[in-house]
């Protein structure tokens, strides 16, 4: 309808346009580049809404009034304007490329594309703006840069990996998109330094992705590395910066004061204090020396945790030069990051060279190659109860650190190891290597056909020990041997690609057909063993062949492999109606014979509305304007090999019993698993609607997008009902999952003045997922705490839903307990048979917790548990500003979520779930619920242990909008550099996560993983200075 | 141009012969069944591997049969660290159970996936062509062991559940709706299996040394007493019943490969001191069937929680010290059953209280568990302690769990025979057992301790002669995982538990709910498997 009324409108503007006076004008619109007649091109009257568009030959024709101005404008090009005073009928216009906006190129998978070509939804990210964000690698960058891509930062662990989803999380299993490092597909981007990058883009949709089939259904990030400048000059970038790190935030714990009282210690003298904790806490008496003071300690166990202040510094130098002919790229980095929590660090090495020659006009040769070098130590034991965190949270202010004679302490009251023990009796050296490559030819035999072949490779070796002392510190504290554990891993990818392209362009006909073939392998190889009492335990004696005790060897071996065929057809009419079709078949090693090969079809079309004639009266106001449709498959193969035939477990675990007078291994074999027989490709089928556009002189861009995304035939491992007797189950292709949402992206450029710039975008995605079908398999539980699961993927619910019982506020009074029975149909309270009063819950108080009783039963039990929340947020924003004023520059960067929802499990702790007499407290329990002192939120201490079950008091807000990014920069003026031989140089402070607006109580809303918080470790608060050098 | 288009399809089409080839790898480091049952060996593996589940004690929860058959009667309360450790059997042991319980739930579990493995071994074996053999008398052997653990799972089971899915063969994905046999079918079943496992199996001598711990005729004969007393009470013919368990005994007794240790205390014995290791009462002269157990200080934590030593040491030995987790604590009623001076008392039970840690809402009575602490006393400043050794591993310990040892054989005996009124019979088995216990005492002379029957109040009748029986079954077997089971198959479960918790009211009665006759006796089939199997009925009062 509204379409409707727009023709209607311009319809009558441009019959109101007859009535004046005219003359007619012709002429022909030539490129400055080469010549040749431009098609397309727009002419309209300056301040009146009429024009027209060249046609096959450049030509056009149109009736203006006298003294009226003619615009000519194309994308790429200046605009030229025309005073007009007479008829004229072989007007020349020739427009020159536009310097400012050069024409954007983006990858697409097998080639590149103009951008208002594109068909697809796709992201783009420059290496530029990336640049902006120091990070350490980059997917930490990718945050908030693009609507319907999180990344998410669920551990602050230096050198963890982000959670990276595109559009949702399509399936249970693996739901990571793959990235494609200048065409070779690799598992993880570790090895790249974020400023050897060119550009990253993001693959949304399935007709974009669909190229990639085989592994492309959850979306696919390509990224392109920076190749040496074909200019002839040679140049040296000079990156470093270093910076500080420190924790956002502590919780609030009671100190030794306030958690004695609390306990009810009533005594003054230290005496008392002390025969007070000898008489309640006997819990590692024995390891405690006799005659400490505890009086005398008030530990801040979170400051005994937490480094301040942790480093964190960046090193790199890239030089670049070349030729028409050859050009290089040659780069060095360092990265090194200290943890915010004691001993954890990451760092890195990393060196990269690309280079290409062309031989002659139709050869081409080049490579990429990088190699990285790492190492880190972890936090023990992440987002775990046994984490050096969760310790630090548990353990009584009044226990040292350490007793008076140096040893690490054991905890008068918490049952889990002290932090220290975690840093000092453990040694881990861990360290990894990686090669990653490939070496390319091109040969293109006449100007329209372009043939490449490729071989790439992805190798990467990690090398594992740890020593573990022999000590005791506590009951649960402690190693009776000491033990070294070591092992070695190698993964090794490999693929061959062709791929043959030809393009063409028959007057308004521009087609390209590509087509394309390839082979790929992936393997692994690791050996491990361990062995105890090293008789001589010093730090170079920690190796298996130094251990005098019992070893374990054993190896593991993983082999898969992808053959497949691609195509893609572009095709463009009248450059305004654009088509692309992909084919891909992908044969996967992993499935039976019958079933080797999955069929990937995808079309989208492109409709550049603004080219058409009935829009030239908006063009004023309009640049472009483009539809976008597009449908495709894709499909997903990342399960575990060989799961289709019989197999016979055998080996020494889960089948080799005992026997003998020797008390030998009898080694068994047994099938634990049944063959899925059944087994084929899980497919995501992806349907997608957007619209670019673009305002007032392209200073306004934006785009919105809506798509549903469902994936079918998805491998569930059906749990089969347990008469069958196998110890795993099997893969089957039974779910089904729908992803559905809305993109919008925003921003505003402009150059006010020659000193003066400024840039906002914004960004917003939402996403409904929905587990629409499990078929037989039964609902799957994951986040095991406390002998409950807080998280459910159940049919008909978003996946990773939390689980658990509904409160319903604290009992206020007896009187509400004692309408809190079971009751008859009419709603009368039923006696038992003394005549009593049957409680819900028995045993309950004023100050204990109510739940509801869903089923009303009488009584609570599993059957009142429900889904009471999701992790998913209602959607996700980010937001940059930048400004430019002469040489500053100043930036922004802010990323938000809204409606999800955080299981904080350190408040199960922090208000005495574990027993009150077991852990650090809270400062919250200080307001817990007594009859003198009501409370509606926090429960009497000492309550029923039903107070902690699994209920939705537990799940917080996990809304927030953070800083994630602010950074002031200053570029030195050309002239003081010139002085000093200096092509640029940009110095720059930049804060990391400096603010945070959040209600969750916890360390870090980004910090939990499926939502669940186990007090997971946060991100720090980064402060940098940076300098960047160019020569 | 045209030779790139030409070298293009051929290497396309090339690949398109090769793809399936490339396609289709032999799999690496994989045991094809399609190419494994290829000899004797093959054949010994697949039943190695049926004993394996006997072994496993952690699943989704820890998995220990006495978790039932000690904490759920009146000998045991569950212990541990606070009321959430393995807060279901305090649900089980409170009469509270749901049938969302995980316990049940991994118990189940583990006692179907050897069920699998003693029929995938048998269907294998019976596959495998004459030629494969080297030894015609091992095929008969292994079904007969087969044919054993097959029997032993469906009776763990039923006497948790009752009537249960009959695995009378290997299941796949089209057996997920089967509904339940009836109780007397399982017992017929289990019945048969063990008839036929006495005829293939060897005696416990015909092993060689390095094969003890396999099932032998002895235990398959034992098992089939127990099997045959558990459902003595629907038994159609109960006198031909307890003339069978009369005949196996002594058949059992007359092959005379058994007999009872001299000292009592030597059953459980395994350090006796830090440094000297003794495993030979393991399997010993007492020894019917164990859970074959070893030490094995590099293995895991579990992997899956399933390795191959014990976890019933760490799980049973005190919190207080000695870094145990204070499970299956013995109740100040079992303590009281005991008479004075029988040694069996303190075999059984630890008095020990080191300022435990023990959550608020728990019974701490300071009694610990000790038949499988590993544990010996020992001076230490004049002061007689019980010393526990550290573990080689963190979690698992090398002493095997016993199944059944002769004395119950004997105790078995005895109980048939009362019940058929055969009194001297049953008096002298009875008196078997009391005179190896006042052996094992101090002073074994003294005319107090432990008399023959008839003794103290007790005279020589069928009434007298069974209460004594069911009196020294709960003191010789205290804390070894059969009380529960003794009480539901004497029917008078619900009578005990009641009275049990009327008596202690004031304290570890204050949680339990009552037992509700018909319905307690058994457990509630696990709820994962009401839902994955729609044919399958719960037990009634769930």
């Amino acid at each position: 309808m509204k379409k409707k009324i727009t023709l209607l409108f311009l319809w009558v503007t441009l019959v109101m346009n007859v009535f004046s006076q005219t003359f007619n004008v012709s002429g022909t619109v030539l490129s400055a580049e080469d010549n040749q007649p431009i098609i397309g091109a727009n002419i309209w009257i300056k301040g009146v809404n009429k024009g027209t568009v060249s046609d096959i030959n450049g030509r056009f024709s149109i009736e203006v009034e006298k003294n009226q101005t003619l615009v000519i404008s194309y994308l790429g090009f200046e605009n030229v304007e025309q005073r007009i005073t007479g008829p004229v009928s072989n007007l020349k216009i020739i427009l020159q490329p536009s310097t400012v906006v050069l024409e954007e190129v983006v990858a697409v998978g097998y080639g590149t594309m103009k951008k208002r070509d594109l068909t697809g939804a796709i992201a783009s990210v420059t290496g530029e703006d990336l640049r902006k964000l120091p990070a350490a690698t980059v997917d930490k960058a990718l945050q908030g840069l693009s609507p319907g891509v999180t990344a998410i930062a669920n551990s602050g662990q230096p050198g963890a990996d982000m959670v990276i989803r595109i559009r949702g999380i399509g399936t249970i299993n693996d739901s990571s998109p793959i990235f494609v490092v200048d065409g070779v597909q690799v598992g993880n981007i570790n090895f790249l330094s974020p400023a050897d990058i060119k550009s990253v883009e993001i693959l949304k949709d399935a007709s974009a992705c669909a190229i990639y089939g085989a592994r492309g259904a959850n979306g696919v990030i390509l990224i392109t590395t920076r190749q040496g400048d074909k200019s002839g000059k040679m140049k040296l970038n000079v990156e470093a910066y270093y910076g500080i790190q420190n924790k956002a935030k502590k919780l609030d714990l009671m100190n030794s004061e306030q958690l004695s009282r609390f306990l009810g210690y009533t005594g003054d003298t230290s005496e008392e204090f002390n025969q007070w904790i000898y008489d309640n806490f006997a819990g590692s008496k024995t390891y405690i020396p006799k005659g400490i003071d505890f009086s005398s300690y008030d530990t801040d166990w979170q400051e005994v945790v937490f480094d301040d202040n942790a480093p964190i510094q960046n090193y790199y130098v890239a030089a670049e030069g070349g030729s028409e002919k050859t050009n290089y790229f040659l780069s060095a980095g360092y990265f090194d990051q200290k943890g915010i929590i004691m001993a954890s660090f990451y760092n890195r090495f990393t060196f990269r060279i690309n280079s290409s020659t062309k031989i002659n006009d139709w050869l081409t040769l080049g490579e990429n190659l990088s190699l990285m070098n790492s190492h880190n130590r972890n936090a023990p034991n992440n987002n775990d109860n046994y984490s050096m965190l969760n310790s630090a949270l548990r353990f009584a202010p009044w226990d040292p650190v350490r007793f008076p004679n140096g040893n690490v302490s054991a905890s008068t009251i918490a049952n889990y190891p002290n932090p220290l023990s975690m840093v000092e009796f453990i040694h881990p050296k861990n360290n990894w290597d990686r090669l990653v490559g490939d070496a390319y030819l091109q040969i293109k035999p006449i100007k329209e056909l372009v043939y490449k072949a490729d071989f790439g490779f992805d190798l990467s070796y990690g090398q594992h020990r740890e020593f573990k002392d022999k000590y005791e510190v506590a009951p649960f504290d402690k190693m009776d041997n000491n033990f070294v554990t070591s092992s070695f891993e190698r993964y090794q990818t490999w693929s061959i690609e062709q791929t043959l392209t030809y393009s063409k362009i028959l007057e308004k006909h521009n087609f390209s057909l590509m087509i394309g073939q390839s082979l790929s392998e992936y393997s692994y190889y690791s050996l491990g063993g361990s062995r105890t009492d090293i008789a001589n335990p010093r730090k170079e004696n920690w190796y298996i062949s130094m251990g005098t005790g019992e070893y374990t060897v054993s190896d593991g071996v993983g082999r898969s492999r992808l053959a497949s065929f691609l195509g893609r057809l572009n095709y463009s009419y009248a450059d305004r109606y654009l088509l692309t079709v992909n084919f891909r078949a992908d044969g996967s090693s992993k499935f039976p014979k019958d079933k080797l090969w999955g069929y990937f079809p995808s079309f989208s079309l492109g409709w550049r509305v603004s080219e058409e004639n009935f829009f030239i009266p908006l063009r004023s106001v309009f640049d472009s304007f483009k539809l976008r449709v597009g449908w495709g498959q894709i499909g997903n193969e990342n399960i575990p090999s060989n799961n289709y035939f019989a197999k016979v477990q055998t080996g020494s675990q889960f089948v080799t019993y005992v026997l003998g007078d020797d008390q030998h291994m009898a080694y068994g074999a047994t099938m634990t698993s049944l063959p899925s027989e059944y087994l084929k490709w899980e497919t995501t089928e992806q349907t997608n609607v957007g619209i670019d556009v673009s305002f007032l002189n392209t200073r306004l861009n934006g785009s919105i997008d809506y798509y549903i995304r469902d994936t079918k035939d998805m491998f569930l491992n059906v749990v089969l009902p347990k008469h069958i007797g196998m110890l795993f189950s099997s893969p089957a292709n039974v779910g089904k999952v729908r992803n559905k949402g809305f993109e919008f992206l925003v921003n505003w450029k402009d150059k006010v003045s020659k000193d003066f710039n400024y840039s906002i975008s914004a960004n917003l995605s939402t996403v409904n997922n929905k587990f629409v079908d499990m078929s037989m398999s039964s609902p799957l539980y994951y986040e095991g705490f406390k002998g409950e699961n807080l998280v459910v993927c159940k049919e008909g619910y978003p996946l990773y839903s939390f689980y658990g019982y509904t409160y319903d506020g604290i009992f206020q009074n007896q009187q509400e307990v004692d309408e809190y029975v079971k009751r008859d149909e009419n709603g009368d309270p039923l006696l038992d048979a003394n005549g009593d009063l049957q409680y819900i819950i028995s045993g309950v108080q004023p100050g204990d917790v109510r739940y509801v009783d869903k089923n009303n039963d009488g009584q609570i039990t599993d059957l009142d548990k429900s889904i009471i929340g999701s992790s998913f947020p209602t959607f996700t924003y980010g937001f940059n500003i930048f400004v430019g004023y002469k040489g500053f520059d100043c930036s922004l960067f802010f990323q938000g979520v809204s409606g999800n929802k955080i299981y904080n499990c350190n408040k199960f702790f922090m208000q005495g779930g574990e027993g009150i007499k077991l852990t650090n407290l809270g400062t919250e329990m200080l307001h817990s619920f007594t009859t003198d002192q009501p409370s509606t939120t926090i429960p009497r201490a000492k309550g029923r242990a039903s107070n902690y079950w699994a209920s939705d008091r537990f799940l917080e807000d996990g809304s927030y909008l953070r800083l994630k990014n602010a950074q002031i920069g200053y570029s030195l003026p050309p002239k003081v550099l010139s002085n000093a031989k200096i092509e640029s140089c940009r110095l720059y402070i930049s804060g990391a996560n400096l603010l945070t607006f959040t209600n969750y109580t916890g360390y870090d809303p980004e910090a939990s993983f499926r939502g669940v918080d186990r007090g997971n470790y946060p991100q720090a608060v980064t402060f940098l200075f940076g300098v960047q050098l160019g020569l | 141009m045209k030779k790139i288009i030409y070298l293009f399809f051929f290497v396309v089409s090339g690949c398109l012969m090769g793809c399936t080839d490339f396609l289709t790898p032999e799999p690496l480091a994989t045991e094809k069944l399609s190419d494994f049952f290829n000899n004797d060996s093959a054949a010994i593996q697949a039943v190695n591997a049926a004993y394996v589940p006997l072994q496993w004690q952690l699943g989704g929860t820890y998995a220990n049969e006495w978790f039932i058959g000690d904490v759920v009667s009146d000998d045991a309360l569950k212990g541990g660290a606070s009321l959430y450790d393995m807060q279901v059997v305090g649900l089980m042991e409170n009469f509270q159970t749901t049938a969302n319980n995980e316990y049940l739930d991994t118990f189940y579990d583990i006692n179907y996936q050897g069920i699998f493995r003693c029929n995938f071994a048998m269907e294998n074996i019976n596959g495998m062509t004459a030629d494969k053999w080297s030894d015609q008398h091992l095929k008969t052997r292994l079904i007969g062991e087969a044919k054993f653990l097959r029997a032993l799972y469906h009776f763990r089971l039923m006497r948790v559940f009752g009537g249960i899915i009959k695995g009378d063969r290997t299941f796949n994905q089209h057996d997920t709706q089967i509904a339940r046999s009836s109780k007397a079918e399982i017992v017929r079943f289990i019945r048969q299996d063990l008839e036929d496992a006495i005829k293939a199996l060897p005696l416990k001598s015909e092993y060689p040394a390095s094969e003890l711990g396999r099932a032998t005729k002895g235990a398959a004969q034992a098992l089939l007493m127990r099997v045959i007393l558990f459902d003595i009470l629907n038994s159609e013919n109960p006198f031909g019943d307890y003339d069978r368990v009369m005949s196996l005994g002594d058949s059992i007794i007359a092959s005379k490969e058994y007999r009872l240790e001299d000292n009592y205390a030597d059953i459980f014995k395994v350090f006796e001191s830090p440094t000297e290791a003794r495993f030979e009462k393991e399997n010993g002269p007492e020894s019917v069937f164990e859970i074959q157990y070893m030490e094995e200080a590099t293995s895991d934590y579990g992997g899956l929680g399933r390795t191959r030593g014990n976890f019933d040491p760490i799980m049973t030995r005190t919190r207080a010290n000695n870094s145990g987790w204070g499970f299956n604590r013995p109740t100040q009623d079992l303590y009281d059953e005991f008479e004075p001076d029988d040694i069996r008392r303190d075999e059984a039970i630890l008095p020990f209280d080191a300022g435990d840690v023990y959550a608020p809402g728990s019974y701490d009575n300071g009694y610990h568990a000790r038949k499988a602490a590993l544990g010996f006393w020992r001076t230490v400043g004049g002061k007689q302690v019980f010393y526990m050794p550290p573990l080689k591993h963190p979690t698992r310990a090398p002493n095997n769990t016993i199944v059944i040892r002769y004395a119950d054989v004997i105790l078995m005996y005895a109980e048939a025979a009362c019940e058929i009124n055969n009194i001297k019979e049953g008096k002298d088995k009875l008196n078997l057992i009391r005179l190896r216990a006042r052996n094992s005492a101090s002073d074994p002379t003294n005319p107090d301790i432990l008399p023959d029957f008839p003794y103290g109040s007790y005279v020589e009748n069928q009434v007298d002669l069974r209460k004594a029986i069911r009196h020294e079954r709960r003191v010789e077997f205290a804390m070894e995982g059969h009380r529960w089971f003794d009480l539901i198959r004497w029917g008078i479960a619900g009578d005990v538990m009641n009275a049990y918790r009327e008596k202690y009211i004031a304290k570890e009665g204050k949680d339990m709910s009552p037992f509700i006759k018909g319905k307690h006796e058994l457990f509630p089939i696990p709820e994962t498997q009401l839902n994955a199997n729609p044919l399958l009925q719960q037990n009634p009062g769930y």
